[in-house]
């Protein structure tokens, strides 16, 4: 706990639904530092201002979709840690399995999410990150 | 002329000698017997005639004795009877005939009389009697007397042949007449006179035929008689007449002229008529009916005839045969049939004589039955041709009976050859079979080929719909994530706010008022209350968000999901648009643009809202798949626009577009451009058969490489005769 106290970790979430975002925001805000992004061009922009722990994306969302947005960070940070989620209500198989292999996804879960479990993830994840 | 008796005959007086010695030669040359007696009857005198008829020569020898001394005994007695009448009565007798037999034996017959011989005083004392033979003289009458008797009976017998033939003239139905020299009836039957409507033939004797026909007629008859009377000879002639209703009458006549028998003249004649109307009548009905009977006979001999020619021109074979199964009759076919070359020749035969024994057995032993139970036989039976090949025969055997016993005396036989029918009939019965096997092996793959169709509607149903599942799975796992965590997060919240709250509930009874504010203030930042109070606000209005979107994408797939059977129903194009574009958003979302020109205040239509949603899903699909299939983005014009009676839907995509290949064959079911597992190739075909449930058009405008326009022209209101 003295690590959560010393410092809250960042956690980027892009989502094209504002509900979701803020709902994710209300639920985590106390814990994480919460950074929104409503579609991967937006996300791309914080990444490179902040320093971000973790990513959660959604897969399905205009333009660029969640995978695209995972090879674009790929591209543009290729040695950052492969702190990131996956979190959608659908995603094509081949495309997750896609996310794994070459995107360094750490999970893919479906909504909607559970607090707790989410919570336990992200932590995982990070620190996972941070190894 | 007779001679008279002596009278008053006395024995001669002496002086008178010489004159009775005269008398007594003239009494015995007198040819007639006679003859005095006494009372006592005894001869007294007699002349020679006397003596000579009892065989005596001399008188004397008559003297002193009676009749009973030379006659029998009955005439004697006779004789004697009468004289002592006349002694005792003093009449005379006179002209008594009486028989006397001859000494020769002969029957004479003598008139004879007798008178009393009186003395002075008066007193009888005895009689004279002459008698005159008159034998052959009552021969002559009695001859005459029997020609008289017989002349009489003969009278008689004319008189009842006479009547008899007046009766038999009278009433004879033929007129009867005699006419004299100028056709004056003389006389005539009943029937005749009754004919010129008189009472008896005195009424009309002497009249004509002028009195009672008309003058034409009247006088050809009268000419005609005087003809025949000139000419003498009897005439027979049909004579027409007239009734007196009118009517023509026809009569038969019989003229023969009568002649004098001594001169040998013809002075009238005898007539005979016979009204032969009737009789013409009836004989010329008798001749008409007579013609039409000939004619019939005619009629029938020559149906006879064609009926026999029938018969014999029959490829059937028909004959004839007796209870013993011999042959009596048979058309040509039936004689060839047998081999034989003319009728006559199988006449009395049997199939046996022509037949192969076992075939000919088995027909005869069918022919028994037949003649035992009179019941018709009608077969197929087996046979041989006259060459022996086999051949099959339908036959027909139905008995004949005697009409009047009602006996079976025969059959007539009729047997048609199928041989070829049958090995047709066979044929065709396998034929039958082939084609029922086909049938059935058609009708099993037609069966196979409807489970398989329903198959791949199912199929082509559960691909879009599996299409649509992982859109749907993600339009409604985000709403029901928005509900889900916004809850849990809402719970935090207001535990922060709750937090905030109860301290307010203690400002109001705080003794250091300053302070309780301060702590609350920082209760406030510490407690992060004006995140969670704004957060709580967003959060709600996000949890009904959620719950609005669920339900709208439910309303979506439920209306997708009544793909059966439904009914009519007026429903919004544009919702039923959108509901399939909530489905489908997750297929579109991240690339496709959709431009919706939706037609203020468009009709609602008459429609299957289930079906239309597939026909627009299936359409919608397509055009994501066609911008899928060229670029990374896209865009989609959904456009409405209606007239009076059509809504007019136009659905453009700006993808690949379509080859005219392609463009020709995507309503094919089956055809599909899309790998496998995305749908069967039968989407547009459903599309396509949808809209022809609607009554409705579908239009494509492609080309390729520009995208394509898909028409969809709907009638608002169906007819009655499509909704049934």
């Amino acid at each position: 706990m003295s690590a959560v106290a010393q410092r809250k970790y960042n956690i980027l979430y892009v989502d094209d639904e504002l509900s979701n975002l803020r709902v994710f925001k209300s639920t985590f805000r106390r814990e994480f530092n919460i950074l929104l992004a409503e579609s991967a061009a937006e996300a791309v922009e914080l990444l490179k201002t902040n320093k971000i722990d973790l990513l959660i994306t959604d897969q399905m969302m205009p333009e660029m979709t969640g995978v695209e947005l995972l090879h674009e960070i790929k591209k543009l940070f290729p040695n950052i840690p492969p702190n990131r989620v996956m979190l959608s209500g659908y995603a094509q198989p081949d495309d997750i399995d896609l996310a794994f292999e070459e995107y360094r996804l750490y999970k893919f879960i479906s909504k909607p999410w559970d607090e707790d479990q989410l919570k336990n993830l992200i932590i995982e994840a990070i620190e996972a990150g941070n190894e | 002329m007779p001679t008279r008796p002596a009278q008053d005959l006395q024995a001669p007086s002496p002086d008178a000698q010489d004159s009775f010695e005269q008398l007594r030669v003239l009494i015995d040359n007198i040819p007639d017997v006679v003859y005095i007696k006494d009372r006592q009857s005894r001869f007294i005198a007699a002349n020679v005639a006397m003596a000579k008829l009892f065989g005596k020569t001399k008188v004397e020898e008559l003297y002193g004795k009676t009749d009973f001394d030379f006659c029998e005994k009955a005439l004697a007695e006779a004789y004697f009877a009468d004289e002592q009448r006349l002694f005792k009565t003093g009449e005379t007798i006179q002209s008594k005939q009486e028989e006397v037999r001859s000494e020769e034996g002969q029957n004479l017959v003598f008139r004879v009389s007798k008178t009393p011989l009186r003395d002075p005083s008066g007193k009888i004392y005895g009689l004279v009697g002459i008698g005159r033979n008159i034998t052959d003289l009552a021969s002559a009458n009695q001859k005459l007397a029997r020609q008289s008797q017989e002349l009489k009976n003969r009278n008689l017998e004319v008189e009842f042949e006479r009547r008899q033939l007046k009766t038999l003239i009278d009433n004879i139905p033929d007129f009867i007449y005699f006419k004299d020299r100028q056709s004056r009836f003389l006389n005539g039957n009943k029937a005749f006179y009754h004919s010129l409507k008189a009472e008896s033939i005195e009424a009309i004797k002497g009249m004509s035929d002028l009195d009672f026909f008309p003058p034409e007629e009247a006088k050809t008859f009268l000419e005609g008689e005087t003809a025949l009377m000139e000419k003498g000879e009897s005439v027979t002639l049909e004579e027409q007449g007239t009734k007196p209703d009118g009517s023509p009458r026809y009569l038969h006549t019989t003229k023969t002229p009568i002649r004098n028998p001594e001169t040998d003249e013809v002075i009238g004649l005898v007539g005979i008529t016979r009204d032969v109307t009737e009789i013409r009548r009836i004989r010329r009905e008798l001749i008409q009916q007579s013609e039409a009977l000939k004619k019939r006979s005619e009629e029938t001999e020559f149906q006879r005839n064609q009926l026999q020619t029938l018969i014999n021109n029959i490829p059937d074979f028909i004959y004839f045969k007796d209870q013993q199964s011999k042959f009596l009759n048979g058309n040509n076919m039936f004689y060839q049939g047998l081999g034989a070359s003319t009728l006559e020749e199988i006449i009395g035969k049997t199939d046996l004589d022509y037949l192969p024994e076992e075939i000919a057995t088995t027909f005869y032993e069918d022919e028994r039955q037949m003649m035992l139970t009179g019941e018709p036989i009608s077969k197929e039976e087996a046979s041989k041709n006259r060459y022996g090949k086999p051949v099959v025969l339908h036959t027909t055997k139905t008995p004949i009976r005697d009409p009047e016993t009602n006996e079976v005396v025969g059959f007539v036989g009729i047997s048609r050859d199928i041989t070829e029918v049958t090995r047709n009939r066979q044929i065709l019965e396998k034929q039958t079979l082939d084609l029922q096997r086909q049938k059935e092996e058609v009708s099993a793959a037609l069966a196979k080929l409807k489970q398989a169709q329903t198959k791949l509607v199912q199929s082509e149903k559960m691909a879009s719909l599996g299409v649509l599942t992982a859109g749907i799975a993600h339009e409604i796992n985000n709403p029901i994530n928005f509900v889900y965590a916004g809850v849990n997060s809402m719970v935090k919240d207001f535990d922060d706010v709750k937090i905030i709250v109860e301290k307010m509930r203690t400002l109001a009874t705080a003794e250091d008022k300053e302070t309780a504010v301060a702590e609350l203030e920082k209760l406030r930042e510490t407690q992060y209350f004006d995140d969670a109070f704004e957060a709580l606000e967003e959060t709600l209005k996000d949890i009904k968000l959620g719950a609005t979107r669920i339900t709208e994408i439910v309303a979506g797939l439920s209306k997708f999901s009544r793909l059966g059977k439904e009914d009519w129903q007026v429903s919004d194009i544009h919702s039923d648009i959108d509901s399939v574009l909530v489905l489908l958003k997750n297929k579109y979302k991240t690339h496709i643009k959709i431009e919706k020109r939706y037609q203020q205040n468009l009709p609602r239509i008459e429609c299957f809202p289930g079906k239309l949603n597939q026909a627009f899903m299936n359409i919608l699909s397509n055009a994501i798949d066609a911008i899928d299939a060229k670029a990374k983005q896209g865009h989609i014009v959904i456009e409405t626009s209606h007239d009076e009676d059509t809504v007019t839907i136009s659905i453009k995509d700006d993808g690949t577009g379509m080859t005219d290949e392609v463009r020709e064959k995507i309503f094919d079911p089956f055809f599909t451009t899309k790998e496998i597992g995305k749908g069967v190739g039968l989407g547009l075909a459903i599309t396509y058969s949808i809209i022809q449930d609607h009554v409705g058009e579908m239009v494509i405008n492609t080309s390729e490489g520009d995208g394509s326009e898909f028409l969809v022209k709907l009638p608002i209101r169906q007819k009655q005769s499509n909704k049934g």
